[in-house]
């Protein structure tokens, strides 16, 4: 007995429903007692009587829904009705939620994601006024530096204040032991340029040294006012306390002003992006002027850095949030897509119950239901099968959005604030509507069952056709990249990183280099150590136009200009294609790149620089790796030893057939030694760090390919229900076409064709739809096409065989 | 709903067969059906699955009213009796009956 006919039955206990137990019960003795006197056994007689009067369950059932239209048009009554009817379904309920659960909770999860970052405004005060500044040089986008950053706030009058900010892993020193923690240096006045101020204690003035702020999340980790923290060589008075939105996501919980040396970094470096408040009054415009104004100056006063620079103020939320844009909006797309079809499968199969709804229908309005009252019925039963899917969707859309946050946190570290919030939760509630609705005006529909079906089925497998066709898209573009050569040999390579603070001598880091080749090259079995300044494919490169000795016209284009050891080339296994590696004082290697690009593949003996004094004599050329991603080809490249660039955030890269755990205990110790400031940051073997690499492309791929692999499930789903109900509906006419000569093949064929057409339909609608929208390649949407296609006819197989092998006597006696 | 049941045929024809039967007396379902189907000489036959929906419904409308009472057997069993609506929409619905008939036996030259 169900919860709603409890309640009903303890409000209204002389209900309908007793009463017609007790009428029926009458009726039937009565009744049995014609048939005992017309000469049956008492036993005969009830039976008789009983059959006559039919189901006697059914009955009272018709009755009670009768009492539940005319005398309390309820909702608890009409959600009475409708849970029975969708209990007495259980798999079509079960389906239904599941994959109203997937649509939504996968929606909800893209949905917070894209509210939070895209669509709101950055949750800090005044976030209209807050841009930043993009330096550009010849049409490419650089990275400022605090000179830069120092002139912007002073020459253009809308600004208030300029700042920025960049991270940094530094050793903190924790009774006795020595942890690495992210912190953010800021350049000028970070807080007050977001528009915050501490809750607690007092803000520092950007040339204040050895103070420290904590975000109100880093107070609970690092301490309070007052507290001294042991950060690298020096110690933190920490001053006053943030909100953590200071952080913008980032997980970093101590704030402290930029070293001098940073502060005072050359007008060449560039490793700042310049944050920008506008004073209250300033527009937008007048604020552009003024800074394209300022860009031409700073050309003026500084031509060796700044000479033809423009500027662009950029609205910050775009450009913090411009790396995750694109893959969020495609994949809302895309989950939106799926949603759809998802609904139209619903419909579908809901449509598929209509033909045991019609005689109920015409039960109902017999009994005395308005046409109201049933579409209603039909409401309620949409809603709450959407109800239900909203609750299940919910959980899917906490997993899912645990999933995204994983796959973007590399790449985008304010994702870790996005929330499932009131607001999100609408959404999914206004989605739930939306299911409900739809799916109450197709079951109202007084459409033929057969077209509303083909209908939705041709709407579902065009959009799944658009779905499999960015699925291929994208699986291909990732196989691509995966199948490009690397330029070495990740295998048996281990990469411990050595963190330094960027303010330490050039010659300190020499010499951890040093020790650090001779202790870890020392380790058993350790075959070779290598030092680089940045690993292969993790982006970022110092780079510079090189003067090239000899060479008439300038190098327009930035190279790369890196640091390694001479063991590095060895150990990567990237080869030496002439002359020597890396050795001697003020000599360098180049990529073949650069080689074949400025020499004619003749470097040797030539000399390069990277700021026209200095100059090195090229002694190799080494197989190009490529840096940036797998994307982009190997760029020219310039190796420099360690002796001559300095650069304090080190890979050491172990070859060994050791596994990480095993080296580690005995790396972490040699390091503590190795500079007082230098810290282990973890060790991995080579190939998993290049895997982080790929993640976020790699769980796209796999979110759309599940996305589309569900649509396929979905089409094969919808065309089996509709095929299925299509050839039992022609039952009859099979019946008559097998009497009168068609052979088996003949039937099966012409159901299948009929397949074919909603396939061959669906697919002149998707594909000019796809070639339209540019975003998917002809050739994915041929193949989504044909896998659409195939999936199609598969759906059909089984209903079709089954039409075929009807025996035409039994066809014919159906009705 | 309202009054716009004509257009079904069967409805209305049972409506009218269960007020006229319950008009002069109180009878419960039994007795109703066995009645409509004795009166006719066996020619119509009131399912169950008929009679009870359609007698709760008129009892909806208000053409009808039922209390529970005893048999001569002194059993316990629902009667049904017309009310004055009832009696009103008996009325009109004979009438309106009665002129469709004439209507047909003209037309079809049976008059």
């Amino acid at each position: 007995m169900s919860i709603f006919r409890r309640l009903y039955a303890s409000i209204f206990p002389d209900s309908v429903r007793t009463r017609a137990e007790e009428e029926a019960a009458f009726h039937v003795d009565m009744k049995a007692d014609d048939y005992i006197a017309q000469g049956m056994s008492p036993r005969e007689a009830q039976l008789r009587a009983r059959r006559d009067f039919g189901n006697v369950a059914m009955m009272q059932e018709e009755t009670g829904n009768r009492d539940l239209f005319l005398s309390l048009e309820g909702f608890a009554n009409d959600a009475r009705v409708a849970w029975r009817r969708l209990r007495r379904s259980p798999v079509f309920l079960a389906t239904s939620v599941f994959l109203l659960a997937f649509g939504i909770g996968v929606n909800t999860a893209i949905f917070s994601v894209v509210d939070h970052l895209l669509l709101r405004p950055l949750p800090l005060p005044n976030p209209d006024r807050l841009y930043v500044v993009e330096e550009y040089v010849e049409g490419k986008i650089r990275n400022s530096n605090p000179a830069r950053l120092a002139d912007w706030a002073a020459r253009v009058e809308s600004f208030e204040r300029t700042a920025s900010t960049y991270g940094e892993t530094i050793g903190l020193d924790d009774n006795g032991s020595r942890r690495g923690v992210q912190v953010m240096r800021m350049v000028g006045d970070w807080p007050a340029v977001l528009g915050l101020s501490p809750v607690e204690g007092r803000s520092i003035s950007p040339t204040e040294d050895n103070v420290a702020l904590l975000t109100r999340s880093g107070a609970a980790r690092f301490g309070k006012i007052g507290s001294k923290l042991r950060l690298g060589e020096e110690i933190f008075e920490v001053v006053g306390i943030l909100p953590d939105e200071v952080a913008l996501g980032e997980e970093v919980g101590i704030l402290t002003p930029a070293p001098r040396s940073v502060m005072n970094a050359s007008r060449r470096a560039g490793f700042l992006t310049v944050a920008a408040r506008l004073r209250p009054n300033a527009t937008l415009a007048a604020a552009t002027a003024q800074a394209e104004a300022a860009a031409q100056s700073m050309g003026k006063d500084h031509p060796e850095t700044d000479r033809g620079m423009t500027v662009k103020l950029v609205d910050a939320q775009a450009a913090w949030t411009s790396d995750i844009r694109k893959s969020a909006w495609m994949l809302q797309g895309a989950s939106m897509l799926l949603l759809i079809i998802t609904i139209a499968n619903l419909a579908a199969l809901l449509a598929a119950r209509t033909k045991d709804r019609e005689r109920e229908t015409r039960i109902r309005s017999f009994l005395g239901a308005t046409k109201w009252s049933i579409v209603r019925l039909h409401m309620v039963e949409a809603g709450l099968v959407s109800l239900l899917g909203c609750f299940a969707a919910a959980g899917v859309a906490v997993l899912g959005l645990k999933y995204l946050q994983n796959a973007f946190a590399n790449q985008f570290a304010a994702i870790s604030i996005v929330t499932i919030d009131a607001r999100v939760f609408t959404f999914v509630l206004a989605l739930g509507l939306v299911a409900t609705l739809l799916c109450t005006a197709i079951m109202a529909s007084r459409r033929s069952l057969g077209m509303r079906a083909s209908a939705l089925v041709v709407i579902e497998a065009s959009l799944g056709l658009l779905l499999v066709a960015a699925a291929f898209g994208i699986a291909k573009e990732f196989a691509d990249r995966q199948s490009r050569p690397l330029g070495f040999a990740p295998q048996n390579l281990l990469v411990a990183r050595v963190d330094m603070p960027w303010s330490v001598d050039n010659s300190d880091i020499e010499q951890v280099i040093d020790r650090g080749l001779e202790q870890f090259g020392a380790l058993p079995g350790v075959m070779s150590v290598a030092v680089v300044d940045r690993l292969p494919l993790g982006g970022g490169t110092q780079s510079a136009k090189p003067v090239i000795r000899g060479r008439q016209e300038p190098v327009t284009e930035e190279v790369g200009f890196r640091m390694a050891t001479p063991t590095y080339f060895a150990t990567m296994t990237i080869p030496i294609l002439a002359g020597n590696g890396l050795g001697e004082k003020d000599t360098v290697v180049v990529n073949d790149v650069l080689s074949r690009r400025y020499f004619d593949g003749n470097p040797i003996g030539r000399y390069i620089s990277n700021d026209g004094k200095k100059f090195f004599r090229i002694a190799g050329v080494v197989g190009g790796v490529r840096t940036e991603s797998k994307n982009k080809e190997a760029m020219p490249e310039v190796w420099l030893s360690y002796r001559d660039w300095a650069w304090p955030k080190l890979e050491f890269i172990l070859s060994t057939s050791q596994p990480a755990s095993a080296l580690a205990p005995s790396l972490r110790r040699l390091v503590t030694q190795l500079h007082a400031s230098a810290l282990l940051d973890d060790v991995t073997p080579l190939q998993q760090r290049l895997d982080k690499v790929d993640l976020e492309p790699r769980r796209g791929r796999d979110m759309l390919a599940l996305f589309g692999f569900v649509a396929l499930c979905l089409v094969i789903a919808g065309v089996y229900g509709v095929m299925a109900g299509e050839s039992l509906r022609r039952t009859r006419e099979m019946g008559i076409r097998l009497a009168i000569g068609a052979t088996p093949t003949n039937i099966f064929g012409l159901i299948l064709k009929q397949a074919l057409k909603l396939a061959a339909i669906s697919l002149v609608i998707a594909i000019p739809l796809g070639l339209y929208s540019g975003q998917l390649e002809p050739r994915m949407l041929i193949y989504a096409g044909l896998a659409i296609a195939t999936a199609i006819a598969f759906a059909a197989l089984w209903p079709a065989w089954r039409a075929a092998r009807i025996a035409p006597a039994t066809a014919l006696r159906t009705e | 709903m309202a009054a716009t049941s004509k257009n079904d045929g069967l409805q209305g024809a049972l409506s009218l067969l269960i007020l006229k039967t319950v008009a002069h007396r109180a009878l419960h379902g039994y007795a109703i059906a066995s009645q409509i189907q004795r009166i006719s000489d066996d020619l119509l036959r009131v399912e169950e699955g008929s009679l009870y929906p359609a007698l709760h419904r008129l009892e909806q409308e208000g053409l009808i009213q039922s209390e529970w009472g005893l048999t001569e057997t002194n059993r316990k069993a629902r009667f049904y009796q017309i009310t004055s609506a009832g009696q009103k929409r008996l009325d009109q619905e004979l009438d309106s009956y009665r002129r469709i008939q004439r209507g047909i036996s003209l037309v079809l030259g049976e008059a």
